[in-house]
């Protein structure tokens, strides 16, 4: 462990700070300046048996430091060391007949500060004086229960005793008796103290939960031998919880004296400054901890709605047009500009918040580490509604926030219903472990219901099947392999059985090395319904695959996106032939890699390493391919789409990244390889097949150098699947590369043929080139890019991107260009005008037709 | 494999032309079975008795082999070397066993024996080799589980162990339903995923099977198995030289974003018929105020008028 302090120091060439390093074994002393090493003193120097016995580091004054440390259990030892040659002055030890809390040490100003073991009394020395002086706590602080504990916090003198159910301020002043200021109940959090400009004054704050919605900010000023407290009640919003840290700054009011602002970060990583007893501004910083995204529908545009919308709007319209008058007449303030800027992005479609024809305005609702729900507009990045889950607060134990899974989406007959969004979370504590569910409406935020499960969630399955009231039915699975249908009624129930018969799911065990495979049983109980956990399902293990942990290490796993939409089943070439899409839903992509190929980095040779890619068959266990690239090694990145897979990994021979690509075709359906007869639906493309049918692959793979390490893989995707795939790419250098599919294409040769080339093959390249008109994100970088998720928008030719990490990055993609929409920079105009001037030729071309025509009768 | 097979021809060149053949056969079936990864089938099991050697000969030429491995497994590891001394006996074989169980996984019973050569390959390790399987006849209890497996369509499951050189806990389970084998009158199909002596997966099911699965008893209860053995693709690479890609690189029209059109590529189309509107226009304008002015272009328009009357 490293302790690293800072004092200031006065030398030759002017004022510096010195930085103190304490370490396990020596305590060095480092220029600030040049990053020096001014000084070092090993632990043997300062103890006998070499252990490390300074505890903490205190600036005595210009010339000299203090370090503290126990003497074995009953007694402090003072050392006095120079602080610019690190020459050990003094070393003065003050013993005690009892022994001392290890654990409770605090230096403050003048006194070194400890409990006894019991925590019974306060132990103290002056470090003028070097005398122990002990106090009782329960004398001074007579409503403290339980054993107290020092608080690392404290501002001079003032230091905090941390009690079961309060907190207690305590001055150990001139007087050298410990005097109680106050004592504070409730969740109270402690700011690090700190050291007002001009003079010897100390402050410390404490905010105070009184309520949910409000906060009691306490300041504790010490002057001299006066401490001077102020509290401020401050609003706060429920949905941001409990104020988790605090950071104190002060600054000079108008009138010369001290004024204090406080930094609050709140449970859900939002950060607010408070001051005057208001919040100032807050930052929903939370958002930079985005572990799911979805989407959800807007609702629809009602009519009847807008006429009060109309009338209201009426107002704003005169005020927007005078604002904008102001404007171009170069009279408006600053603010009335801005307000203009905001109308007119407000007055654009983007912003609106109802459906649009094309699918381009969507919420995007995504949850945060933390158990914070956010709901954000797509047209400019808005926060619609955040709600932190009331149901997943105060849980106990280690909350871990799992999945977030569109549990209805309004749909047919269900069309004025709200999306309802499913948020399940898992919470491990020493005593029991358990899954948290909460459904939350999307328009709203309003938490619809939470239930607290009594088992552990290891994996929710939602499945292709909706109830009465287009209610997604999902599976959860706990940790003995025990499915429990969700939602738990005797509609879902009844649905499900006619499933039931052929519901399998399959557990990875990273750590094991295995995937193993279940078949669902019936149901277990005859009256199995219980809302708020499910029915409950036993299951029957039907397969095992185990990779030999001294060869093989499971890095990644890949399945094709339980919504994506296929548009065609075949490929037909141009010379006719058919070639068939192995377009199995339940198979499952796995990469392996040698358990030595992920140790340091150029530590094993390309011998030393490999990675082996699976495609299993999830419902009986098959291994449909295997591929073992020898000299490769990880990070593994793969995306699984279609019938294709792209993976991304680090070839060790050639000190380059690379891509492979795997596309399957199935050869068993090649019998009815006419292109006519594919026409005709003469084919066997909507036979129900079986898993359990001989599978005959026709695998076919290319790898392609590529020049950059990568945070993430996606594919794009559009509603009915026609338009050509973009892989994207989510870089090292924070940005977006859309790729095209047909660069990754395995068919492609050096030379293509003609028909080839009409097929669309690109010729054969060494490496994936990069192209500058290939970044999606332009200029932009998205700050530690963690994932994308791509979500068709209404045009078939466009795909919504939205990039998360520390930034968040919205934008669309059209992966074949817009096809299906004339661009924004199509020339209406000059259609209209040349429409109308082919109307007046035609005109004008016949009057004089006629007439000549006449003429020539005439004739 | 194939390092190995050059060396046993250098000692054995003196001997009899007997050896010769045998071994050059030998030698071929093992390149043969390197360059596919052992796909090995089955229905080999009368290859290794013929091409007119004497069976002795073969038993002692593997001898030779045996001794080989064992040898080289002791200089490798300690603990291969001991794993094959619980579990590999003196002629280089292993035997594992195939346990089965009628829909219920935690009740499994013996229901075969599998036996297999263990041979060193040339990266080090062990492969396996001629894997057979001893079934053992189905009991009367068996039969009658199977058969409701059947009707109820069940699964059934069979299990090997993970590492067959030194079998464990782990255990690689595989199931079918039942109906699937009773179609094909019990012909089961193992297909083997194997690195270095362990399993890693084991595809079990009948030949084929047809959905929707038609309940079916098959007509006799011994099972007839079809072994394969696979262990993969080894991934291969096409390079092509790097400055001829840049070349090509351009010509595709994908990397290179077409260049904006001009106004007059965009609409072409419509200014081209206008133009010829507006010539037709014009020379139509033109011809008018000519024949308004009377005479003067009469006899022009005559002359060129005048083939088309006669």
């Amino acid at each position: 462990m490293l302790i690293v302090t800072s004092i200031d120091l006065h030398t030759e060439s002017g004022k510096g700070k010195l930085l103190l390093i304490l370490g396990d074994r020596h305590l060095l002393g480092v220029s600030s300046v040049d990053g020096a090493l001014k000084w070092s003193i090993e632990s043997k120097e300062l103890s006998d048996n070499g252990e490390m016995n300074i505890k903490k580091i205190v600036q005595h004054d210009e010339k000299s430091i203090y370090g503290v440390g126990f003497l074995s259990l009953s007694g402090f030892v003072v050392w006095d060391i120079d602080a610019k040659t690190g020459h050990i002055n003094s070393r003065d030890v003050i013993t005690h007949h009892q022994e001392l809390s290890m654990n409770d040490l605090i230096v403050t100003e003048s006194s070194v500060i400890s409990l006894d073991r019991d925590g019974k009394n306060i132990v103290w020395i002056s470090l003028n004086q070097q005398v122990l002086q002990i106090a009782s706590i329960e004398r001074h602080i007579p409503d403290g229960k339980g054993r107290p504990h020092l608080m690392e916090e404290h501002a001079g003198n003032i230091f905090v005793l941390k009690f079961k159910n309060q907190i207690s301020l305590v001055n150990l002043g001139s007087s050298n008796v410990p005097e109680l200021i106050q004592s504070l109940q409730d969740h109270s959090i402690v700011s690090l103290g700190i050291a007002l400009p001009g003079g010897d004054k100390h402050a410390l704050s404490v905010i105070q939960q009184v309520s949910e919605d409000k906060i009691n900010v306490h300041i504790f000023m010490e002057e001299g031998d006066k401490i001077k407290v102020s509290s401020e009640l401050v609003g706060s919003d429920i949905q941001r919880g409990f104020v988790k840290k605090a950071y104190l700054n002060a600054y000079t009011r108008n009138d010369r004296s001290h004024g204090f602002r406080v930094l609050v970060v709140a449970e859900d990583s939002s950060l607010s400054l408070l001051q005057q007893g208001e919040m100032v501004w807050n930052r929903e910083d939370g958002l930079a901890s985005i572990i799911e995204a979805s989407t959800a529908e807007l609702p629809l545009e009602k009519e009847g709605v807008s006429v009060a919308r109309v009338e209201h709007s009426l107002l704003e319209w005169l005020k927007g047009h005078w604002l904008k008058l102001k404007t171009a007449l170069m009279v408006a303030s600053v603010e009335e500009a801005a307000a203009v800027q905001a109308l007119r992005l407000k007055s654009t479609d983007k912003t609106k918040m109802s459906r649009d024809h094309n699918g381009f305005r969507k919420l995007l609702v995504v949850l945060t580490k933390t158990g914070k729900l956010y709901t954000l507009h797509t047209g400019d990045g808005r926060i619609v509604w955040s709600s932190f889950i009331s149901g997943f607060r105060r849980s106990g134990g280690k909350l871990t926030m799992l999945k977030l899974l569109p549990w209805q989406v309004p749909h047919k007959h269900a069309m004025h219903e709200n999306p309802v969004f499913l948020v399940a979370a898992k919470v491990a504590s020493e005593e029991n472990k358990f899954g948290l569910l909460a459904w939350v409406d999307a328009y709203s935020g309003m938490e619809i219901n939470s239930v607290r499960l009594t088992y552990f969630i290891e994996q929710i399955i939602p499945l292709p099947l909706t109830d009465g009231a287009e209610q997604r039915l999902h599976i959860i699975i706990d940790d003995h392999a025990n499915a429990h249908l969700f939602p738990a009624t005797d509609e879902s129930l009844q649905i499900f059985l006619e499933h039931a018969q052929s519901t399998y799911f399959y557990m990875t065990d990273k750590e094991k090395g295995t995937i193993t495979g279940f078949a669902v049983k019936g149901p277990q109980t005859a009256s199995p319904l219980s809302p708020s956990d499910g029915v409950l399902f036993r299951s029957q293990q039907l397969w095992t695959i185990m990779f030999p942990s001294d060869t093989e290490r499971i890095v990644t796993t890949a399945t094709r996106r339980v919504d994506e939409v296929v548009h065609t089943q075949a490929k037909i070439l141009t010379n006719q032939d058919v070639l068939y899409k192995y377009l199995n839903k339940n198979t499952l992509f796995v990469a392996t890699i040698a358990p030595s190929g992920a140790e340091a980095f150029g530590e094993t040779s390309p011998e030393e390493n490999w990675l082996v890619v699976y495609i299993i068959d999830t419902i009986t266990g098959r291994i449909l391919y295997r591929l073992k690239h020898s000299g490769m090694c990880g990070p593994v990145h793969a995306v699984f789409s279609e019938n294709w897979i792209v993976y991304h990994y680090f070839n060790v021979r050639a000190h380059r990244f690379e891509y492979s690509v795997i596309e399957m075709y199935d050869r068993n359906r090649i019998d009815n390889k006419n292109m006519l007869q594919f026409m005709l639906g003469k084919d066997n493309a909507t036979a129900t097949l079986s898993s359990y049918s001989h599978v005959d692959l026709d695998v076919k793979t290319q790898s392609y150098f590529f020049s950059h390490s990568i945070k993430a893989l996606t594919v794009t995707s559009t509603a009915r699947g026609i338009t050509g795939k973009q892989i994207l790419v989510g870089s090292v250098g924070d940005q977006i590369l859309a790729l095209d599919k047909r660069f990754f294409d395995p068919r492609r040769t050096a030379e293509p043929t003609q028909a080839e080339k009409e097929d669309g093959i690109i010729p054969l390249t060494d490496a994936i080139p990069i192209l500058p008109q290939f970044y999606l994100s332009h200029a932009y970088r998205v700050e530690g890019l963690r994932g994308i998720i791509t979500v068709p928008a209404g045009l078939e030719s466009t795909s919504l991107v939205f990039a998360y990490g520390v930034d968040l990055f919205y934008t669309h993609t059209a992966p074949s260009r817009i096809y299906d929409s004339l661009t924004g920079e199509f020339n209406y105009a000059l259609l209209l005008i040349t429409i109308f001037a082919l109307l007046i030729a035609i005109i004008i071309s016949w009057i004089l037709s006629e007439r000549k025509e006449l003429k020539e009768k005439w004739k | 494999m194939i390092a190995s097979s050059p060396k046993s021809l250098d000692t054995m060149f003196s001997r009899s032309c007997k050896f010769l053949h045998l071994l050059v056969f030998l030698s071929v079936c093992a390149i043969i079975v390197s360059a596919f990864q052992s796909d090995e089938l089955q229905e080999d099991d009368e290859d290794w008795g013929i091409v007119g050697a004497p069976v002795t000969t073969i038993t002692n030429n593997n001898n030779n082999n045996i001794e080989q491995v064992t040898a080289r497994t002791h200089r490798r590891s300690s603990q291969v070397s001991a794993n094959e001394g619980s579990s590999v006996s003196s002629d280089s074989k292993v035997a594992f066993q195939l346990e089965h169980s009628f829909g219920d996984s935690s009740d499994f019973h013996v229901a075969g024996t599998f036996t297999a050569r263990l041979r060193n390959s040339h990266h080090g390790g062990q492969t396996l080799t001629k894997l057979r399987l001893a079934r053992n006849a189905l009991t009367v209890e068996e039969e009658q589980a199977f058969q409701a497996l059947i009707k109820e369509d069940g699964f059934y499951t069979v299990r090997v162990p993970a590492n067959v050189l030194s079998p464990g806990q782990d255990m690689i389970l595989s199931s079918v339903k039942a109906r699937c084998l009773a179609s094909v009158n019990l012909q089961e199909r193992f297909e083997f995923y194997m690195e270095k002596g362990n399993i890693i997966a084991v595809g079990y099911g009948g030949s084929d099977c047809a959905y929707p699965r038609n309940l079916i008893y098959p007509s006799k209860w011994s099972f007839d198995s079809h072994i394969v053995m696979r262990s993969g693709e080894q991934a291969s690479r096409t390079l092509i030289v790097e400055n001829e890609a840049e070349v090509e690189l351009g010509e595709d029209g994908q990397p290179k974003q077409p260049v904006e059109k001009t106004f007059w590529q965009k609409y072409w189309m419509y200014i081209v018929p206008l133009g010829f509107i507006i010539m037709n226009v014009m020379t139509q304008a033109a011809n008018l105020p000519d024949e308004g002015a009377g005479q003067t272009g009469a006899p022009q328009r005559a002359a060129s008028a005048g083939p088309r009357r006669r």
